[in-house]
């Protein structure tokens, strides 16, 4: 028997670990391929995740609802001011523009009630309508005072840009009179000319609506008139206004002259005041 | 007496025609090039003499490389027309016969004003060189940046609608 040194002893050490550790060594082999091939691993991990994700699917208010709930409130709380300022105007020109297209809508249904009726207040309402010139259903609606159709400016413009008249109501909001004509008459010329299908074929603007405010332009030879509206605006209204203004021009002949001295201007202003104000 | 007229500001794009506009409005001028788009309005009044004011309705039109480019419409009406050159750029003068031709047909009544704009870029030898090679007269050169002329260019422009 040869004794022990320490060069034989390592060689009977690295046999007896080659004996003892040999089965392990194959096992730890085997997840190592498990481990580095992805389609191996998913098939050992695949379920358990998929179980998880089951579980908290499941569970998920249980689980996270409250830390969740939580972390929106602080986040809500902290954003209300911003999310008020941001959402306020855009709710308010919602309301403003639903409330306009309903009453459309009512003052229509109106008259199909108003023609299907025979009662006796159909008949007054169409003598009253027809007294007054104006259609039944803005009669049903002139007592609700805020859906009434509000006249604030009326401006006879040249082509030009230039003002020849213009009379507006106390709560007029269109600011300096001469910058508006000559930046609508900019306007109407840029739409007319956009739409413009050929040479000569000239298009007229007749009519510009921003939220619940409209612009209703009336176009003739050498000029124009330009209405500034608020509220809705129902087809038999315009008609009356579109009427309106043609008796004016008619009426007043010197809104046809080239060129308005500044006499004749203040003039048309006062006379266009007392016909529509 | 209040007499109120129309005023276009045209010619080539960048040649100085907001900054003119701004500077004589506003009294202001602008470092930073802003193309305008379709148009601006602004009014101002000029006192013409004791009894008499001219309320000037002035129209900065977005600028093209050649008058007939520009919608007509924008021209209805106008009483006095300011054709803005660059002093330092020849392609905004090279074709500033055939632009004032275009204007004085479709406009035979308006008072048409040449102007060259940014004099402060330029050497005085420059300009006068400018001017002597054009087809036509330069009734005034400008400079919207430190308001050299413009105050008189307005004035002048007045006066001469009241004629």
């Amino acid at each position: 028997m040869m004794p022990d040194t320490p060069d034989n002893m390592d060689e009977k050490l690295a046999v007896i670990r080659h004996i003892l550790l040999h089965g392990d060594r194959a096992r730890i082999e085997q997840l190592e391929k498990i481990i580095q091939n992805t389609d191996l691993l998913s098939e050992h991990v695949d379920p358990i995740i998929d179980h998880k994700i089951t579980n908290i699917k499941g569970d998920f208010s249980n689980t996270f609802g409250k830390e969740v709930g939580a972390e929106f409130e602080k986040k809500l709380l902290l954003s209300e001011d911003l999310l008020l300022t941001v959402l306020s105007p855009m709710m308010g020109k919602m309301i403003r523009k639903f409330i306009s297209i309903e009453i459309k809508k009512l003052q229509d249904k109106i008259d199909q009630q108003v023609k299907r009726s025979f009662s006796l207040k159909r008949y007054y309402h169409l003598i009253r309508a027809k007294v007054f010139g104006i259609e039944s259903s803005a009669l049903f609606l002139a007592d609700l005072d805020d859906f009434k159709t509000r006249l604030q400016d009326v401006f006879a413009i040249q082509i030009s840009g230039l003002v020849i008249a213009s009379a507006r109501s106390e709560d007029s909001k269109s600011g300096d009179g001469d910058i508006f004509s000559s930046m609508l008459t900019a306007i109407k010329y840029f739409g007319e000319d956009s739409f413009k299908k050929k040479e000569g074929q000239k298009q007229d603007l007749e009519f510009i609506e921003f939220q619940n405010n409209k612009i209703f332009l009336q176009n003739h030879h050498n000029y124009y008139f330009a209405a500034v509206l608020n509220g809705a605006l129902n087809n038999s209204e315009k008609d009356k206004l579109a009427n309106q203004l043609m008796e004016f021009a008619d009426k007043e002949k010197k809104i046809n002259l080239p060129n308005i001295s500044p006499e004749d201007s203040a003039y048309l202003s006062k006379q266009l005041k007392k016909y529509f104000f | 007496m209040e007499i109120k007229k129309k005023i276009i500001l045209t010619g080539s794009f960048g040649v100085g025609k907001t900054s003119l506009f701004s500077r004589f409005i506003y009294s202001e001028f602008d470092e930073k090039y802003l193309t305008t788009i379709g148009v601006k309005v602004d009014k101002k009044t000029i006192n013409i003499d004791d009894d008499t004011n001219l309320n000037i309705m002035l129209w900065d039109i977005a600028g093209e490389v050649a008058q007939d480019k520009v919608p007509l419409s924008y021209f209805l009406g106008t009483s006095g027309i300011i054709y803005v050159f660059d002093l330092t750029r020849p392609m905004t003068y090279n074709n500033i016969l055939a632009d004032i031709e275009y204007l004085k047909n479709i406009l035979p009544e308006a008072t048409i004003k040449i102007i060259g704009n940014k004099k402060d870029l330029v050497t005085t030898a420059h300009i006068e060189s400018v001017i002597s090679g054009l087809p036509v007269e330069c009734d005034m050169t400008t400079s919207a940046k430190t308001g050299e002329n413009v105050e008189q260019l307005f004035q002048s422009m007045g006066e001469a609608l009241m004629i």
